[in-house]
C-alpha cells in the first residue's frame, strides 16, 4: 500500500502539477493581500477534471508553496505576504536593511523546508495511530470533539471570546440551512429549492476569503507613497554551520510549537509564527537583540509556520476536522473528489493517503528548489499592482463558485459570504470561528442526536464516556481560562484608564 | 469608535437571534427520542441573544480603543518617502464594488462569462486604481485578455462549464 501510494505520485503529470503548484503557491503567498487560503480556493475548480491524487497533490503544492512564499515580501518589503509570516518581518527586514537580505531569505527558505519536513514526520507516524484510535469513536466522542474545536477557535483565535463565540454560533446557524439531518425537515430555506441541500462549502469559502479581500481593498482610503523592495544577493546557503548548530534548540522548539498548533483544529500558521517568535525571544539569552535583525527571529517564525502545515493535516485526515483555514479548503477538495476524510480513509483509501504523504515530501523539496531558483522572478511579480490583480482574481472566484454545480445561485452565495466576511472584519470579528462552526455544525448536530437516540434521551453518557467526558472538561477549562484572561485584561484596562487624567 | 462599533454589533446580534428564534419555531421536531430538528436552532438563537447582550454591554462600557483585528498589527511598509496619500475609498467604494459584483452575477448567465467579466474587471480596476493615472485602454485590454484567457483555459483545458451567453 505504501509503495503503491508513493508510485501513484511519481508520474510525470503529478510531478509537473506539484512543481507548477508550488511555484504558483509561492507567488500567491508572496503577494501581500493574497492569502494561501484564497490561492487554494481559486485553484479548486482547476482540479475538477483531475484524478484525486492529481487534484489533491496540486492543492497541497499550493498550500506548501503559499505558506513559504510569505517570507519574500516580509523580508524585502517589510509587509508579510501571508499572516503566517508576520513575525518574519520583525527580524527579516532589519537584516535585509543592513545589506544581508540574501542571508535572511536563505535562512527563511531553509528553515521553512526543515520545519515542513519535521511536521511531515509527525504526520506520518501520528496520523495512522490517531486514525486507529478514532475508529473507536462514537457519537459522544465526535460531538465532544466538534464542540471542543469550535470553542477552541472561538476562544483563542482572536482577542474577544464573545465575538469569537458569536462568529462560531453564526457559522453553526448557517450550517442548519437545508434539510435537517435524520428527519429531513427543511430549515431556513425560505422557499428556495436551491437551499434544500444547504449552503455549499466552496462558494462560502471563496466569498469569505477572496471576495471580502476585494472589498477591503476597495475601502482603503490611504496608500503608502512609495514602497521599494530591499536589494538582495543570494550566495549559497547564506549562513555557516556554526550558526546552524546554534539554532538547533530554537528550531526544534519552533517545530513542536508549529506542529501542535497546526494539529489543534482551526488554529494555524497565523498564530504559531507569532507564538514561536515570542517564546524564542523569552527563552533567548539576548532578548534585546530580537527585532534588530538576528537569525533566531527568522528561524522561529518560518520554522513554526511551515511546521503547522503537516500538523494541520493530522486532524483533517484522521477526523475530517480542518486544522486551519486552508485545510478547510482542502476538505472541500477531498469532498469534490468523492473522498471523505476521517479514520476510515486509511482503510478505504490507503493508497491515496500514502500518495499524499509522498506528495508532501516532494512539495517541500520543490519548494526549496523553486524558492532559490526563482527568487528573481518572484520579486518582479511583487510589482504587479493590486488594481490589476484583484479584478482578475474576482473573475477566477466566479469560475470557482459557478463551476462546482453550474449554478448562478452559488455565485450569489459567494457574494453574500464576501459581504459577510467584510462586515465581520469591520466589526473586528474573526472569520475562522464562523468557518469552523459552519463545517462542524453538521458533525455536532448529527452526533448529538445520534448520541441521544442511543442513550434514549439521556445526556449523561456524553460526560461519563471517558474520552468524551475528558474532551468536554477540557472544553470547559478553555472557556473558563479564556473568560478569566479577558476579565483580567478588562480590570487592567480599567486601572490604566483610572490613572489617566 | 470601538465602543459604538461593538455596541452596534451587539444590537445586530440580538436582532439576528430574535429572527432565528422566530423562524426556528416553525421547524417540526419529529423526535420520538432525544432532540428534534428545531432544538439546536432554538438553542443557538438563545445563545446568540445572550452573547449579543454581553457584547452590547461590553461595547457600551469600553472606552479605550481596542486592537481587535483578524491579523496581528503589521509593521509599516519599508522606505516610505513621504506620508501616506489619501485616495478614493470608504463606504462609497465598497458599495460601488458590491453593486458591480451584483450586476456581474445578474448578467452572467444571459450575457456570458467573457462579456460580463471584461466589463466587471474594467470597472472594478477603476475603483481599485488608487493613486494611479487611469489608462482606459490598458485597463480594457487587460480585462478582455484575462477574461478570454480564463474562459479558454477553464472551458477548453480544465473542462469546467461556464456560461457562453450571447457569444455562445
Amino acid at each position: 500500500m505504501i509503495i503503491s501510494g508513493i508510485l501513484s505520485v511519481l508520474t510525470l503529470k503529478v510531478i509537473a502539477l506539484i512543481f507548477s503548484g508550488t511555484i504558483v503557491g509561492i507567488i500567491v503567498g508572496a503577494i501581500p493581500g493574497l492569502t494561501v487560503t484564497m490561492g487554494v480556493a481559486l485553484f479548486l475548480p482547476v482540479t475538477f477534471g483531475m484524478s484525486p491524487v492529481e487534484g489533491i497533490s496540486l492543492l497541497l503544492a499550493l498550500y506548501i508553496g503559499g505558506t513559504s512564499g510569505g517570507l519574500i515580501s516580509a523580508i524585502l518589503l517589510k509587509i508579510p505576504g501571508t499572516p503566517s509570516s508576520v513575525a518574519t518581518c520583525f527580524d527579516g527586514h532589519p537584516m535585509a536593511a543592513r545589506g544581508e537580505a540574501g542571508k535572511a531569505l536563505s535562512i527563511g527558505i531553509v528553515y521553512s523546508f526543515l520545519g515542513g519536513m519535521f511536521s511531515l514526520l509527525v504526520l506520518f507516524f501520528v496520523a495512522p495511530l490517531l486514525a486507529n484510535v478514532a475508529l473507536e469513536f462514537g457519537p459522544y466522542e465526535y460531538f465532544s470533539i466538534g464542540l471542543f474545536s469550535v470553542t477552541l477557535v472561538a476562544g483563542l483565535s482572536g482577542d474577544s471570546l464573545t465575538k469569537g463565540m458569536i462568529a462560531a454560533v453564526i457559522g453553526l446557524v448557517i450550517s442548519f440551512i437545508g434539510m435537517a439531518p435524520i428527519t429531513a425537515f427543511p430549515r431556513f430555506t425560505f422557499g428556495f429549492d436551491e437551499l434544500n441541500d444547504g449552503i455549499s462549502l466552496l462558494p462560502a469559502l471563496i466569498g469569505l476569503f477572496a471576495v471580502s479581500q476585494v472589498l477591503e481593498d476597495a475601502e482603503e482610503k490611504t496608500v503608502p507613497a512609495f514602497v521599494k523592495a530591499a536589494e538582495y544577493k543570494m550566495k549559497g546557503v547564506g549562513f555557516s554551520i556554526k550558526e546552524f548548530v546554534e539554532q538547533t534548540g530554537n528550531f526544534f522548539r519552533s517545530s513542536v510549537i508549529g506542529t501542535v498548533i497546526g494539529i489543534l483544529p482551526g488554529l494555524g500558521g497565523a498564530i504559531c509564527n507569532i507564538l514561536a517568535y515570542g517564546i524564542a525571544k523569552k527563552q533567548s539569552k539576548h532578548p534585546e537583540k530580537f527585532g534588530t535583525g538576528i537569525m533566531d527571529g527568522i528561524v522561529a517564525s518560518e520554522t513554526s509556520n511551515n511546521a503547522s502545515t503537516g500538523g494541520a493535516l493530522v486532524p483533517l485526515m484522521t477526523l475530517g476536522i480542518p486544522g486551519d483555514n486552508t485545510t478547510a479548503i482542502l476538505l472541500g477538495g477531498f469532498m469534490i473528489h468523492g473522498i471523505s476524510p476521517g479514520p476510515l480513509l486509511f482503510d478505504t483509501n490507503g493508497v491515496l493517503v500514502y500518495g499524499i504523504f509522498a506528495a508532501l515530501v516532494i512539495c517541500n523539496i520543490f519548494m526549496i528548489i523553486a524558492m532559490y531558483g526563482g527568487m528573481h522572478y518572484y520579486v518582479k511579480i511583487l510589482s504587479v499592482p493590486k488594481h490589476i490583480l484583484l479584478p482578475v482574481i474576482m473573475a477566477l472566484c466566479v469560475i470557482g463558485a459557478f463551476g462546482l454545480n453550474n449554478r448562478v445561485f452559488d455565485v450569489w452565495t459567494m457574494l453574500a459570504f464576501g459581504a459577510i466576511g467584510w462586515l465581520m472584519k469591520k466589526a473586528s470579528m474573526q472569520t475562522t470561528p464562523l468557518l469552523l462552526g459552519f463545517i462542524l455544525g453538521p458533525i455536532i448536530e448529527v452526533n448529538l442526536r445520534r448520541g441521544l437516540m442511543k442513550s434514549r434521551g439521556d445526556l449523561t453518557p456524553f460526560l461519563t464516556e471517558p474520552i468524551s467526558g475528558a474532551i468536554l472538561v477540557l472544553t470547559a477549562v478553555i472557556l473558563c481560562y479564556t473568560a478569566f484572561n479577558e476579565y483580567r485584561k478588562y480590570i487592567q484596562r480599567k486601572a490604566v484608564m483610572a490613572k489617566t487624567p | 469608535m470601538t465602543r459604538s462599533k461593538d455596541f452596534v454589533t451587539g444590537l445586530i446580534t440580538i436582532a439576528l437571534a430574535v429572527f432565528i428564534f422566530s423562524v426556528s419555531n416553525n421547524v417540526k421536531d419529529f423526535a420520538a427520542v432525544g432532540v428534534g430538528a428545531g432544538f439546536l436552532p432554538r438553542l443557538a438563537s438563545i445563545l446568540l441573544a445572550v452573547l449579543g447582550i454581553v457584547l452590547a454591554v461590553e461595547g457600551w462600557r469600553r472606552r479605550a480603543p481596542s486592537s481587535l483585528t483578524d491579523e496581528p498589527s503589521l509593521p509599516p511598509p519599508a522606505e516610505t518617502k513621504s506620508e501616506d496619500i489619501e485616495v478614493f475609498g470608504g463606504w462609497l467604494a465598497v458599495l460601488l464594488s458590491i453593486g458591480l459584483m451584483c450586476a456581474y452575477v445578474a448578467f452572467l448567465d444571459s450575457l456570458g462569462f467573457i462579456l460580463t467579466s471584461t466589463v466587471y474587471a474594467f470597472c472594478q480596476t477603476l475603483i481599485l486604481a488608487k493613486n494611479v493615472k487611469w489608462n482606459f485602454l490598458q485597463f480594457g485590454v487587460i480585462a478582455l485578455f484575462f477574461s478570454g484567457l480564463s474562459y479558454f483555459l477553464f472551458v477548453r483545458v480544465f473542462q469546467v462549464l461556464l456560461p457562453a451567453g450571447i457569444l455562445g
